[in-house]
């Protein structure tokens, strides 16, 4: 048996040998049978036509000889495919349609993986990254608040690298913008500051030139840059800049590598310097402050350690450092050290969204198996004579059973290789969606794990509706229980996928709809960053702002205009806070802090609810001054007016003047914070953002406003030149985008329910076509044939309505984590979204339903 | 699959030629011309073997184990294809002779009843 399927084997891959060997066998045959009827007396010609009349045909001969060989069941499947692609190129609009239904769900599911793959499930492109963590600290204020994400001082640093164990190592991190210097424009780069170890630890090669060495981080050790890929190709354009000197805080600072294309983790940041060059780090008042906190950290645990082992670890340091020293942690109580994975820190906002939006291209997968499951169901039907005469000839069930899954799969693997153009097509859409969710996006790609997937995901495609109906009896295939079942399962499918997409809608309606507490329109916003050694001087600052501010003011078209350290929806911008205690109000409590100048709130268009605004009157040297937005109002002094009371910030005390309205500063979907404005001129700034608004489209003006700060100061950087419309618009952009995805999803779907009960009822009317020919015939009204035909269709969208319901029910608590004030049950949105399902697949009916009324009596009766 | 491919007449009842193929390589090693002559000749011409259909059967018996092939020189010294009994060939033809022999008994004991 071993040594035949060899030879079968063997045959097949000496194919040609077998052929040669059989043609010389048969010319042997003929030349013997010819010669012997030349030895009977024929002619040459004769002999030879004789010889082969009586072999009878060579072409048959050799088939079988090959069939006998049976080059089995591989030879069998070239068959399949052969019979398949036949069978399919004769109904090439049907094959057509279950390619294109299979394409869009298969592609749909691989876009969304390749995201997932790419982001939630890939390996940090640090070695080893499982082991490394994010140290947060949090703790509580003594009347019990909670407060979060506390970061590190210097002092903190050492004690937690002293003490630990669990930590192989600890490094320091965090990030600000600097002016780099170089034969060009000043420039702002944003820059990590960073330990000596910071890539050693996250073992990240430098991909030329070296990162930072052991002892880079001391305080005599010469300053030096690494530069990020990013930044190496948009500014340098590649070129060769290891060795080169760039000058930054008034300092030469001497390239010594580039980094590998990297996840912007924490941060996109331009170029990276040890913790000793930056100028506030380095500061000795700095480095001896307790509590000057400003730095995160990150650790690589030692090999076998757990992350919980680690927690407890830390936080016993915590609790041990704060009774240490009790006087610098008077104001907090409760400390822990909170352990997180870096891995899940990159991806935390990312991962519910993508896991709805894999959730919903799996739906809208299943509605296009179910609905491919039906058509071919339907070509089985029509199919069915050919079948019976393939079994009739002796072709066995699981023979014919076999060539259908060969269709389906042959079908599904066309689908998935359209699928996968589809998603390549798509590929860059993934990446810019998906960027605004994580600093991964830019490892999305379709790589062979990606294409394994969809690969997969065809076969199995192409199994399940390629099986379903193999797997029936005919009986069940022929009678329609199979049919409706798959059509109801797909308006149910459908009616959970329009909800979401109908929620998603209101929901992010709500948002456009919402009331930020300020006015976007005609807003130009550009960022300032003064440079810190001309502008180390609060006067010098000051001077700047007040000439810039006048310039700007003058402008014609200009509105009004203001400086603020930032303004509401800055995308990036980390929150200030201050701690205070309050006149009235018992404890210290933590405010927003925002430093702005006088015009600030008219620019924005911020109303004034009561007291006064800044003015003329708030100079340095006058009483310092503050004024708070409704949320602290109401939240410190709920039955009075908070003017005239006074806030303390250590010895600083400020005055309330007024009180403004609650602006929406960092998402539309949260609430304002209670939140603190205080004078720029009273506090100056180095990192503003300029304000103007101007009575036509403000984008026209930003050239001229640009030339304006030049005028001022040649060397000014000017950055992130934007309209606080775009500005706005792009903090809807993610929200946006995942509603369209999943409604475009849910419209794939409906449109695939629609066609499936379309055909579903079209077949039961052609199956029907009999019975009701002799009821019109024997006197029923075309209404009474409607209804036949519509009490099916009502029946199957009534039954897959009741099952979707359900489903929905079910899905509510997952569905309402992606909702800003809509109920997942909002009656509206369901209601709604019932209506449009119904309507379309009525759409659905309309044409089967006319057929039936248009059966001619006669024709139908003549039929059989 | 085989079942279909031997709808063709012949002149063979089927599984006959098998049989007599089987049967005429006892006697010696022969190629296939050789075996479609030998069978005429010993059945004194009443029997015709379809020759397209002898070659699947040598093929299908060579597969199936119980006849071997190789290459060797004929009789005016051309290359030909020579078939030889093996042990389960020669174990098949004695248990098909036997039914072979029980059939036509039965069939000739039913054409003798009527």
């Amino acid at each position: 048996m071993l040594a035949s399927l060899a030879e079968r084997l063997w045959a097949l891959v000496r194919r040609r040998d077998f052929e040669d060997d059989l043609d010389e066998e048969l010319r042997f045959h003929l030349e013997m049978e010819t010669e012997k009827n030349i030895a009977l007396g024929m002619s040459p010609d004769e002999a030879k036509l004789r010889a082969r009349k009586c072999f009878g045909g060579i072409a048959r001969a050799k088939e079988d000889v090959r069939s006998s060989h049976g080059l089995l069941w591989i030879d069998s499947l070239g068959q399949d495919i052969r019979d398949a692609r036949r069978s399919l190129v004769k109904n090439v609009a049907g094959s057509l349609i279950i390619v294109g239904t299979l394409a869009l769900g298969i592609g749909a599911n691989t876009a969304i993986f390749s995201a997932i793959y790419g982001v939630l499930l890939r390996p940090l492109p640090y070695s080893d990254g499982d082991r490394l963590v994010l140290l947060t600290h949090n703790a509580r204020t003594p009347g019990g608040a909670e407060v979060d994400g506390i970061r590190f001082s210097v002092k903190e640093v050492e004690d937690y690298r002293r003490e630990s164990n669990t930590l192989a190592s600890l490094v320091e991190y965090h990030t600000m913008p600097f002016i780099l210097l170089s034969e060009k424009q000043p420039e702002r780069v944003q820059t990590g500051v960073v330990s000596a170890e910071f890539f050693d630890v996250l073992k990240v090669e430098p991909l030329i030139g070296r990162t930072f060495l052991p002892g880079e981080d001391a305080l005599d050790a010469e300053p030096v840059l690494v530069l990020s890929y990013e930044y190496w190709q948009r500014s340098h354009g590649g070129a060769e800049v290891v060795g080169t000197m760039l000058e930054m805080n008034d300092r030469p600072h001497r390239v010594v590598g580039i980094l590998p294309p990297l996840p912007g983790f924490p941060d996109d940041n331009d170029v990276y310097m040890p913790v000793s060059a930056c100028p506030f780090h380095s500061a000795p008042s700095f480095m001896a402050d307790r509590g000057a906190r400003m730095m995160r950290l990150i650790g690589r645990m030692e090999p076998g350690v757990t992350l919980a082992e680690t927690g407890r670890e830390l936080d016993a340091i915590a609790t041990h450092m704060s009774e240490a020293h009790r006087a610098e942690y008077a104001d907090s109580r409760d400390h822990a050290i909170e352990v997180t994975l870096l891995r899940d820190e990159l991806t935390k906002s990312a991962r519910p969204t993508f896991l709805l939006l894999l959730a919903t291209a799996g739906f809208v997968l299943l509605v296009a198996c179910a609905n491919v499951a039906n058509v071919t169901v339907a070509r089985l039907l029509r199919r069915r004579r050919e079948l019976e005469l393939r079994q009739a000839l002796g072709a066995s069930r699981t023979r014919v059973a076999r060539q259908l899954l060969t269709e389906s799969t042959l079908l599904a693997v066309g689908g998935g290789v359209l699928g996968l153009l589809l998603s390549w097509l798509s590929l860059d859409l993934i990446i810019d969606f998906a960027a605004r969710f994580t600093p991964r996006a830019h490892e999305i790609a379709l790589d062979r794990f990606v294409l394994l997937f969809t690969l997969t995901l065809s076969v199995l495609t192409g199994l399940v509706f390629g099986t379903l109906p193999a797997l029936f009896s005919p009986d069940t295939i022929r009678g329609p229980r199979l049919r409706r079942a798959l059509v109801t399962a797909e308006v149910a499918a459908s009616l959970v996928l329009l909800v979401g997409a109908g929620l998603m809608a209101k929901s992010l309606l709500r948002l456009h709809r919402v009331d930020p507490g300020f006015d976007s329109e005609r807003v130009l916003t550009m960022m300032l960053d003064l440079n810190w050694s001309k502008y180390g001087e609060p006067e010098a600052v000051r001077d700047f702002h007040d000439r810039l501010l006048q310039q700007v003011s003058g402008h014609p078209g200009v509105l009004s205009a203001a400086v603020g350290r930032t303004f509401p929806l800055a995308r990036g911008e980390v929150p200030q806070e201050a701690r205070f205690e309050m006149e009235g109000a018992s404890g210290s409590h933590v405010l927003d802090l925002h430093p702005v100048s006088r015009e600030y709130f008219r620019t924005i268009g911020v109303a004034r609810v009561d007291g006064r605004l800044l003015g003329e009157e708030d100079r340095p040297g006058s009483p310092n001054v503050v004024i708070v937005n409704r949320a602290a109002a109401a939240l410190f002094w709920p039955n009075e007016s908070p003017v005239g009371r006074k806030l303390f910030a250590g010895k600083d005390a400020a005055t309330i003047v007024g009180v403004v309205e609650n602006v929406r500063q960092y998402r539309l979907d949260a609430p304002a914070t209670p939140t603190a404005y205080i004078s720029v001129e009273q506090y100056p700034l180095r990192v503003t953002h300029l304000l103007v608004r101007t009575s036509s489209e403000p984008s026209r003006l930003a050239d001229e406003l640009v030339e304006t700060v030049h005028a001022i100061d040649r060397d000014q950087a000017v950055a992130h030149v934007q309209t606080l419309e775009d500005v706005r618009s792009e903090s809807l952009a993610a929200p946006r985008l995942t509603t369209s995805l999943v409604s475009m999803f849910a419209t794939l779907a409906l449109l695939i329910t629609v066609a499936g009960l379309s055909g579903v009822l079209a077949l039961s009317v052609s199956e029907r076509e009999s019975e009701l020919g002799i009821r019109m015939a024997l006197g029923a009204t075309p209404s009474r044939v409607l209804g036949l035909v519509l009490g099916e269709a009502v029946g199957l969208i009534g039954a897959g309505l009741a099952i979707g319901a359900v489903a929905v029910g079910l899905l509510q608590s997952s569905l309402s984590r992606h909702l800003f004030e809509v109920e997942p049950t909002d009656p509206v949105t369901l209601g709604a979204v019932s209506l449009v399902l119904v309507a379309a697949t009525a759409l659905g009916c309309w044409l089967p339903a006319r057929r039936a009324t248009n059966i001619d009596p006669l024709d139908a009766v003549r039929a059989d | 699959m085989a079942r279909e491919k031997n709808k063709e007449k012949s002149d063979l009842l089927q599984g006959t030629l098998d049989l007599l193929i089987l049967k005429t390589l006892s006697l010696a090693p022969m190629h296939g011309w050789g075996i479609s002559q030998r069978i005429q000749q010993i059945s004194h011409d009443v029997l015709q073997v379809n020759q397209g259909s002898l070659y699947p059967a040598l093929h299908r018996l060579q597969v199936q184990g119980w006849i071997s092939s190789e290459w060797g020189a004929s009789d005016n010294n051309r290359r030909a294809k020579f078939y030889e009994l093996t042990p389960s060939g020669r174990k098949q033809l004695r248990e098909e002779t036997e039914n072979w022999e029980r059939l036509s008994a039965a069939v000739i004991r039913i054409l003798q009843t009527s």
